[in-house]
């Protein structure tokens, strides 16, 4: 019999209960339609943008608001939102509740596992549109978008995890926050386009490619040039004004910030909720 | 050295809401094995989870080896708990789920993976534990729930309804595990609803009906002092008048209900008189009755008993 009970390190066993969790999720159905359906969407579309008039100004494009703003969400809500309400589906969570593992363990395990994962789609994502669209934009552009696509998942997954915490319909909760609460910031004018998690994200990746694109499309000059300078918007038929990207150390700051608070909020939600686990 | 295997509870009460789930409940189990015995909706899964630190106590205190479980996770060392529901890792096999959980324990893969071989073997899934749970019967589930509870080696044993499920041979196999455990002078708390079968594994119970401990003791101690309950008898008859006048002249009898054309239902202090007597005369005299037998000695009934302020 176990008659020694020394207290446990912050974090203990994370690494145990995180190598589970990406291997549980990896294995799951969920996992391989999402990257299916990312991989083909990043291969469509970037063979699309092989066909525009100005294909590099298109790639730019389709970086920003079809990878970064529109699939990172989708990736990050199906792969990184839902781990540890998965463990509670699956009535698996009261396993893990009566182990030598802190609750907050527990919960950054699992969200670093479903990070992870959602992580490499979106890397892999972000990739395939480059390879599909035949820029050949060189490889630090290649592996800066992939490192922005995995940091954004990473990012926008870490709160809607929270969201998924803190509210019983927690998935709700983050598609609300995604086609409403942050289309309202970014149609917003002036620096409450900031309040917008993914503005952020894509000031990281703007920061580090934007003079790689500039540097071979004119159109990008212009968009560049626009950005920061009133103009008038026929669809919204009313002036706006786009925000200027955030700089790379204040973006990549806020997206660590995002990641740090949403752990912290949500492992205290899970470490005082009471776990009732009825069937 | 740490605190010796026990289980503690201060005035425990847990509501949700308006619901009172555990109420002022107060009880310690020791080494050996108890029985948590209620109907449906009593509190054990409650009082079982305030165990396991997966509630906290809206009052009082619980504590685990002299440690509250909610804010001290480092105790679970010591805890193994079989839960009431089958949690399931879609596609993972028994041996995969219970190495993981042993390695939360701290062990490393290797001896995870020996113990894990050993528990799986003492609970008899030698043979199945390379397939996934979910493939498997309600029985073999029972028998993983167990051997990931066994496997660590725990002081303190939660068992929430183990037989669920079992077969006969199932059944007297897990008892005979749970009698040993209870023999190595580990705390072993076991849940169910079925009398006979806490009784088949221990003497010492705790009765628990509308979130109150109604009762605890032996086993016999119990059945003493519900002995003045009064017990419901049904006797199917073609004549149910001429049974009627035959009964209220038994000993014991307080009352007979001759509601239904083919049948009365006789209330009595005394059973065993009563069915001596009808037998007899059923044999001797040839009393018309076609069955009989009591409607309300199940565990359920005594609780009513209980809870209606008999206790």
């Amino acid at each position: 019999m176990n008659r020694d009970t020394p207290r446990l390190p912050p974090l203990a066993r994370f690494g145990v209960a995180a190598a589970w969790g990406f291997a549980r999720l990896v294995r799951r159905r969920k996992f391989t339609v999402v990257a299916a359906v990312a991989l083909g969407a990043g291969a469509l579309f970037g063979w699309f943008v092989s066909r525009n008039q100005d294909p590099v100004a298109a790639l730019l494009e389709l970086l920003d608001h079809g990878v970064l703003g529109t699939a990172v969400p989708l990736v990050a809500l199906g792969l990184v939102a839902g781990g540890f309400g998965e463990e509670v589906a699956d009535r698996t969570l009261v396993y893990h509740l009566v182990r030598p593992v802190s609750r907050t363990t527990l919960f950054v395990a699992r969200y670093a596992a479903g990070a992870a994962t959602g992580a490499l789609v979106g890397a892999a994502m972000a990739v395939v549109a480059h390879v599909a669209s035949g820029t050949s934009m060189g490889v630090r552009v290649v592996a800066s978008s992939a490192l922005v696509a995995a940091a954004g998942v990473a990012t926008v997954g870490a709160l809607y995890y929270a969201l998924a915490a803190l509210f019983r319909r927690g998935i709700v909760a983050a598609l609300v926050y995604t086609f409403v609460v942050e289309l309202l910031f970014q149609n917003m004018p002036g620096t409450v386009q900031r309040l917008a998690l993914t503005h952020h994200v894509r000031s990281l990746l703007h920061r580090l490619v934007d003079d790689d694109f500039a540097a071979r499309s004119d159109a990008v000059v212009r968009a560049i040039a626009d950005r920061g300078t009133p103009r008038f918007d026929p669809q919204a038929m009313r002036p706006i004004v786009e925000e200027p990207w955030t700089t790379l150390p204040s973006a990549a700051l806020v997206c660590a910030a995002v990641v740090v608070v949403s752990l912290v909020v949500g492992a205290r939600i899970v470490t005082r909720r009471d776990w009732a686990l009825k069937e | 050295m740490s605190a010796a295997p026990s289980v503690r509870l201060e005035g425990v009460t847990k509501s949700y809401g308006d619901v009172l789930a555990v109420n002022d409940v107060t009880a310690t189990f020791g080494p050996g094995v108890t029985g948590l015995l209620g109907p449906n909706g009593a509190g054990k899964s409650t009082l079982i989870k305030l165990v396991t630190g997966m509630l906290s106590p809206s009052i009082g205190r619980v504590l685990l080896c002299d440690e509250p479980p909610t804010s001290s996770p480092h105790v679970m060392a010591r805890v193994g708990l079989v839960p009431e529901q089958d949690p399931i890792y879609p596609g993972v096999s028994a041996f995969e789920v219970t190495s993981y959980l042993l390695r939360l324990h701290g062990l490393d893969r290797g001896d995870a993976a020996s113990r894990a071989r050993a528990a799986l073997e003492r609970v008899g899934l030698a043979a199945a534990m390379d397939r996934p749970v979910q493939g498997y019967s309600k029985g073999m589930r029972q028998r993983a729930k167990l051997a990931q509870a066994l496997a660590h080696d725990p002081d303190v044993l939660v068992l929430d309804e183990p037989l669920n499920g079992l077969d006969p041979v199932g059944r007297r196999e897990i008892v005979a595990l749970v009698q040993a455990l209870g023999a190595e002078g580990r705390c072993v708390v076991v849940s169910s609803h079925v009398l006979h079968e806490v009784e088949a594994m221990t003497r010492r119970v705790l009765l628990m009906a509308h979130g109150r401990v109604i009762a605890e003791g032996t086993v016999a101690e119990i059945r003493r002092d519900l002995s003045d309950r009064p017990l419901t008898v049904r006797v199917d008859t073609p004549s149910p008048r001429e049974v009627a006048r035959f009964a209220v002249g038994v000993e014991g009898v307080l009352s007979v209900d001759l509601s239904a054309s083919d049948r009365v239902v006789v209330a009595t202090r005394r059973p065993d008189d009563l069915f001596a007597a009808m037998a007899g005369a059923v044999l001797g005299q040839g009393l018309p009755v076609r069955s009989f037998h009591p409607t309300d000695e199940g565990l359920e009934a005594v609780f009513r008993y209980l809870t209606a302020g008999g206790a």
